[in-house]
């Protein structure tokens, strides 16, 4: 697979230069999001679980769209969106993405939910679910990460 | 071992722009606290050691590079930048909120365009 690496074709660096930096993107919105809402969870500021959320729509959505998008345009470039049968590390790639969309939209309303509640028991409880599913969410996308860079069979 | 030392370098680069998003979000003015903020302190230096010695590893490891590449001599030359750069807005991020001076908030963005720009060798690897 190095070999592979050191032999790809120049019209492939820019739709992997995108993927790359999105997926990196991605994880370090999650991280900051993350962060974010166990800190809002934890201390009950409305203001941090503003910022949580903010970061969620801002950060964590527009890395999403630049991996997935960049993630079309790489498979194309490589011929695996005519496969029949993909390797296994392009279907990890496939679930952790599409996984993530699911999460992201259950961890937007769950904060979008907690931000109406206001400064009360539900809404610090609504604000630790959110937290999970990102906590989820960024798990997948390091087997994601894994699965990329060691491309098992 | 090669696929293993690039998750390895992927992972570091993973805590690299995890510490970048925290001070990012410092650098537009939002309050996290300076706890905090040293924690991602420590993962950003983590991050660039580990970028540092597992990028040296796969150069070494891999069959056709050389560490005395252009494209990885480039990228040593942008990581001893980086850091000390990087360093600036956690360093002056203290406790209560106090804003953070604009020196830091400018060489934050700066960190943040090298940081792009190792990326951007790493893909392309100009002149290799």
């Amino acid at each position: 697979m190095s070999a592979l690496a050191y032999l790809r074709p120049d019209e492939w660096e820019l739709p992997l230069f995108l993927h790359v930096l999105g997926a990196l993107c991605l994880i370090g919105a999650l991280v900051l999001t993350t962060t974010l809402l166990v800190s809002a969870w934890r201390s009950g500021s409305a203001a941090t679980l503003r910022l949580g959320v903010r970061s969620l729509l801002f950060g964590v959505v527009p890395a999403w769209i630049v991996l997935r998008g960049s993630a079309e345009w790489v498979a194309s470039k490589e011929g695996y969106s005519d496969l029949d049968k993909p390797p296994a590390w392009i279907d990890i790639g496939y679930v952790a993405g599409d996984l993530g969309l699911l999460l992201l939209l259950a961890s937007g309303v769950c904060g979008w939910l907690a931000l109406r509640r206001g400064n009360d028991g539900a809404a610090a409880t609504t604000a630790k679910v959110a937290a999970v599913l990102l906590v989820i969410l960024l798990a997948a996308n390091l087997v994601a990460l894994w699965a990329m860079a060691t491309k098992p069979a | 071992m090669s696929d293993t030392l690039l998750f390895l370098h992927l992972l570091a680069a993973a805590l690299v722009f995890s510490a970048v998003a925290v001070f990012s979000a410092v650098a537009f003015g939002a309050r996290i606290e300076a706890g905090t903020v040293r924690v991602f302190r420590l993962l950003w230096n983590a991050g660039l050691v580990g970028l540092l010695i597992f990028g040296i590893a796969l150069a070494l490891d891999i069959d056709g590079y050389e560490i005395w590449d252009a494209w990885i001599l480039i990228a040593i030359a942008l990581w001893l930048a980086v850091g000390p750069i990087g360093d600036r807005l956690p360093i002056a991020v203290r406790d209560g909120g106090a804003p953070v001076p604009a020196a830091a908030v400018r060489a934050h963005w700066l960190a943040v365009a090298l940081v792009v720009l190792i990326l951007a060798d790493m893909i392309w690897k100009p002149w290799a």
